[in-house]
């Protein structure tokens, strides 16, 4: 029997513990090592919400809700559907928090996400200093309010008093137990956990634990969600349905998403379409320049980008249109499927708006997707 | 069924030859950090490597020397073991230096804990006189290296001997090691290391190769 169990992440796992110097040590957390620092003692900061428009009444209800939680130190989870607001919801919260002289943390385990956050919540709270934590940017790590991934939460010991826990079933912190527990060291107060697609036993789960649960079926425009349309197109078929539907596509003028399930499949079908329209552009997560591609895509007002999940979550585009590109892929799972589709008609000006899944076979991961997506619009 | 020792997924043998050599990395990290073999001269001598000094070995040797995770150092010659072992037979392998505080601070030496598994003698024949870390220097400063190595004394040099290091970034520190053993005689050197800088791509656009083409056809033509 192994007796060791690390301190840091409690990995007890025989094949991730190795010997030095006829020591044990963790080999799991060993890329999460941090010199000790200082952390400042903070001061209470008045701040004032700049929101050009004003929280629907379920938004205040839940937002009135997390504060309650906060003030009797309970832990809560926000399950709102795509293109709720559920951000905006946390803004009070925030505001109380500063308020208090409490340390802050907004945390997402997308490092997209994380950059494309940094400016609204500059926007929304012109008067703080907002910090981004990432790779590649890492060396403040102290501000009024923290965003960062969930991989620089090592960084942090014993140091937030609220953390707002967004996308908290995104890849890589799903399924990561190492991640999980930095989360946990790094908090010593109470956690948010905001998602779109928390499963019945998380929600469950989380209740049993003493937590809070908050719900929300509806967006913020009252619109219903997109639903999901599969068109079945055997082998090599859907390579050229795909052509026909991006030129209809574009012809309305609207810019597109196209979803692929791997990087290869993302570079086959960028040479294939390069062929046929011009104003195509590919993102996925090794590729040195995404950032600025990503940026120069949401200037435009037509063309296609091909990408991974990477873009599933956190992007918003006024006339966004998805098509996602052999749906039926083990790699897509239900809650990859509602997130994709939850990127279409975010806009108030735009509500509307199109999701194809180009499949072999439907699969019972498009199906619950479907299901899902069917129930939160039948509470409108 | 394997565990890979970086990534820690599970794998299967893929190969013949894993199962007379058991893999340490599955075949996803060996991609990902860039095999690449190459036996060139420099300096007037054969020089080998073995891998790219690309982003994941890059990663992977820095989880091992600065993380101090002493398992990584048996993954980088796994799959390398018997060819080295008979081509380098007879040779004695001299490893680059390293200051006593940092091998101290470790706990290990980072070269033994990779070159140990060939099964070849070590020698350690040369030694820093200060703490200094090539992998902080920049530009012309690496040059700084050769008033820094010194000669262990008082140790006899073998007939063969291979130079080892780690990673071969601008050539300095194997420099210093050529400099120093200049006055003494013996009969053959090469030079091992793991990973060298990347070859620079030259590319080359479809105008400039059309262009190439086209001149060529016109030398042949014209004779």
């Amino acid at each position: 029997m192994n007796a060791y169990a690390c301190p840091r992440c409690l990995n007890n796992d025989p094949f991730k513990i190795g010997l030095r110097n006829g020591l044990s040590y963790c080999r799991a957390c060993i890329q999460f090592q941090q010199e000790p620092w200082q952390p400042k003692t903070r001061h209470p900061i008045a701040v004032r919400i700049q929101l050009g428009y004003a929280l629907t009444d379920a938004q205040q209800n839940i937002s009135k809700g997390l504060i309650n939680c906060y003030r009797n130190n309970q832990s809560a989870m926000v399950d709102a559907v795509t293109g709720s607001g559920k951000t905006e919801i946390v803004f009070g919260l925030i505001q109380i928090a500063l308020a208090e002289g409490k340390r802050i943390g907004f945390v997402i385990p997308r490092k997209d996400v994380v950059i494309e956050l940094i400016p609204r919540f500059k926007a929304v709270f012109p008067t703080i200093e907002v910090v981004g934590v990432f790779g590649g940017s890492s060396s403040i790590l102290e501000g009024d309010l923290v965003i960062l991934t969930t991989h620089q939460m090592y960084r942090y010991e014993q140091y937030f008093d609220v953390l707002i826990f967004d996308e908290v079933d995104a890849f890589p912190y799903a399924g990561d137990p190492v991640l999980k527990a930095m989360v946990k060291r790094a908090t010593k107060g109470i956690i948010i956990y905001l998602s779109a697609t928390f499963t019945r036993d998380d929600l469950n789960q989380f209740k049993n634990e003493g937590g809070k649960v908050f719900q929300l079926f509806k967006r913020f425009h009252g619109f219903p969600i997109p639903s999901l349309h599969y068109k079945i197109y055997p082998f090599f078929i859907k390579w050229f349905t795909i052509i026909e539907l991006l030129y209809q596509m574009n012809k309305e003028g609207k810019p597109v998403f196209v979803f692929v399930p791997t990087i290869a499949i993302g570079q086959m079908l960028y040479r294939w379409l390069h062929i046929f329209i011009k104003d195509v552009s590919l993102a996925y997560s090794t590729i040195e320049q995404r950032q600025s591609i990503v940026e120069d895509f949401k200037k435009k007002t037509s063309g296609v980008l091909i990408t991974t999940s990477i873009l599933e979550r956190g992007i918003t585009m006024l006339g966004l249109q998805v098509i996602i590109f052999m749906a039926d892929h083990p790699l897509y799972s239900t809650s990859t499927l509602i997130q994709m589709a939850g990127r279409v008609g975010r806009k108030k000006v735009d509500p509307e708006g199109k999701v194809i899944l180009l499949v072999n076979k439907v699969t019972s991961d498009i199906k619950a997707a479907q299901e899902k997506i069917t129930i939160a619009n039948a509470y409108l | 069924m394997l565990i890979c020792k970086y990534c820690f997924r599970i794998f299967d043998p893929l190969h013949v030859w894993h199962f007379l050599q058991r893999p340490l990395l599955c075949r996803i990290c060996y991609q990902q950090i860039e095999w690449h073999h190459r036996i060139e001269r420099w300096q007037g001598i054969q020089i080998e490597s073995l891998f790219d000094y690309g982003p994941v070995f890059q990663k992977m040797i820095y989880q091992f020397k600065s993380n101090l995770d002493v398992e990584l150092g048996s993954v980088f010659l796994n799959q390398h073991n018997t060819y080295l072992k008979l081509k380098y037979f007879q040779y004695t392998f001299v490893l680059a230096p390293s200051h006593d505080d940092d091998l101290i601070k470790r706990g290990f030496h980072p070269l033994v804990e990779i070159f140990k598994a060939v099964g070849l003698p070590l020698l350690i024949l040369f030694e820093k006189n200060r703490p200094y870390r090539q992998s902080e220097q920049q530009g012309r400063d690496r040059q700084g290296i050769q008033q820094v190595t010194i000669l262990k004394k008082s140790i006899s040099i073998p007939q063969r001997i291979c130079l080892v290091d780690d990673v071969m970034t601008t050539g300095e520190t194997l420099k210093a090691m050529i400099g120093l053993l200049k006055p003494i005689s013996f009969k053959h050197v090469k030079i091992l290391v793991l990973a060298r800088k990347k070859p620079e791509k030259i590319e080359i656009t479809r105008h400039a190769k059309n262009d190439k083409i086209r001149n060529w056809k016109q030398d042949i033509w014209h004779g």
